[in-house]
């Protein structure tokens, strides 16, 4: 009985660690502070080019379950949308590492918590 | 007696597995191993690649990659910040690639690469190494900037091997190729012109002209006939204004 309670725990436990909390992410990003953000205010911002030239459209495409294309390289990208890509927002230090990347790539500063947020919530509805 | 040919035999059997077992795919390559090494590593791959093509190490030589591989250069990287947060994965990327380095492959396109460069020359693009320019030389610059090559950069626009470390000629297809080597007198010549395409020494007839328009957009067409050994073909070559033939 002990054994059965047991490796129930450690289950949950385990499945806990591999998904990722994105509410703790998102407190992570915004220092505790209240932001304010939404799926739609990450799709608005998905196709504006602050940059001229430049937005996650450039290599993501507008459609998210389509592979997109590194606009510099042509190397083709994986999609970004968890319906055809489950591998997608798996790895929170892949999430930082790319939205740090990317952001400085598009608009040449870091995003705000504000927009991280918005762009990974669009994304995971998408 | 029996039991020594035994021994010997066996003896040649295995120098004969181990020597297999160390080639790439069989006996006569241990000789002559062509092109450059494939990649074997995923940290590169994962890291690298996923921006661009894994460009193999044995396409530059280690000075390079040194070079290449400073937070200087990586914090603009062919003019973007790819500085990496953590240095363990870094390190893992260097040591790679400079252990694979052209001037130590045994590889034969890597050694070329390696030979044609004068050791005080550190390049930081695999297409400024003296063997690379002078092996692209003389295609037409229409044919590198055409929408889906781009620029020499992009090995597998044409090599379709190159994946494989594989750059033969045999595996080359480049985009357009027929439409490059007539672009001039596709852009110059009337209608009823018969010239002899480059290369492939077939015979071309340009049959007529005409404007395609759709959507606001102009196109100029010409109609193209060839004639090969015993091929027949026709084929229609668009462009935008100022644009390559399609
Ligand atoms: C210059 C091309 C480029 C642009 C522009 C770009 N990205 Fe990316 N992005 C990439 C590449 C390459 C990857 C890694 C792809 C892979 O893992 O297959 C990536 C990965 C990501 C990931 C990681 C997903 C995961 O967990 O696997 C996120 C999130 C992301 N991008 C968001 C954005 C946002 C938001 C923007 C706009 C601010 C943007 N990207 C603009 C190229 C780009």
């Amino acid at each position: 009985m002990n054994k059965i309670l047991l490796s129930i725990i450690i289950y949950i436990a385990s499945t806990n660690i591999l998904a990722i909390d994105f509410n703790k992410l998102y407190k992570g990003w915004s220092n505790n502070q209240q932001v304010s953000y939404s799926a739609s205010m990450g799709k608005e911002l998905w196709s504006k080019e602050i940059l001229p030239g430049k937005s996650c459209k450039s290599c993501h495409g507008s459609d998210l379950t389509q592979p997109g294309k590194h606009i510099r390289t042509n190397k083709i990208i994986k999609p970004l949308s968890l319906k055809s890509n489950p591998e997608r927002l798996t790895k929170e230090k892949k999430i930082n590492k790319w939205l740090k990347r990317n952001c400085k790539f598009t608009y040449k500063r870091e995003c705000s918590p504000e927009e991280k947020i918005s762009f990974i919530e669009f994304i995971r509805f998408n | 007696m029996t039991k020594k040919y035994i021994s010997i035999g066996l003896f040649f059997v295995l120098i004969f597995a181990a020597i297999q077992s160390k080639s790439d795919y069989n006996l006569l390559n241990i000789f002559n191993k062509r092109g450059v090494q494939v990649i074997e590593n995923t940290t590169y791959q994962e890291e690298c690649g996923a921006c661009h093509f894994d460009y193999q190490p044995g396409l530059l030589p280690e000075r390079s990659w040194k070079k290449l591989m400073t937070n200087d250069e990586l914090l603009n990287h062919f003019g973007e910040d790819v500085s990496f947060d953590d240095s363990s994965t870094a390190n893992k990327i260097i040591k790679y690639l400079t252990l694979n380095a052209a001037d130590k492959s045994s590889y034969n396109r890597s050694k070329k690469i390696s030979r044609s460069l004068p050791s005080h020359q550190s390049p930081l693009r695999i297409t400024n190494t003296p063997y690379i320019k002078r092996k692209h030389h003389g295609i037409s610059k229409e044919l590198i900037t055409q929408q889906s090559v781009g620029s020499l950069s992009n090995c597998t626009a044409c090599h379709n091997n190159a994946h494989k470390g594989d750059y033969d000629d045999d595996s080359v297809t480049i985009p357009n190729i027929k439409a490059g080597l007539i672009s001039i007198e596709l852009n110059t010549q009337k209608d009823g012109y018969v010239g002899i395409v480059k290369s492939t020494n077939e015979s071309f007839k340009i049959i007529s002209t005409k404007i395609s328009s759709n959507l606001s957009v102009k196109k100029l067409c010409r109609v193209v006939s060839f004639k090969g050994n015993d091929e027949f073909s026709v084929r229609t070559y668009c462009k935008i204004k100022g644009g390559f033939w399609h």
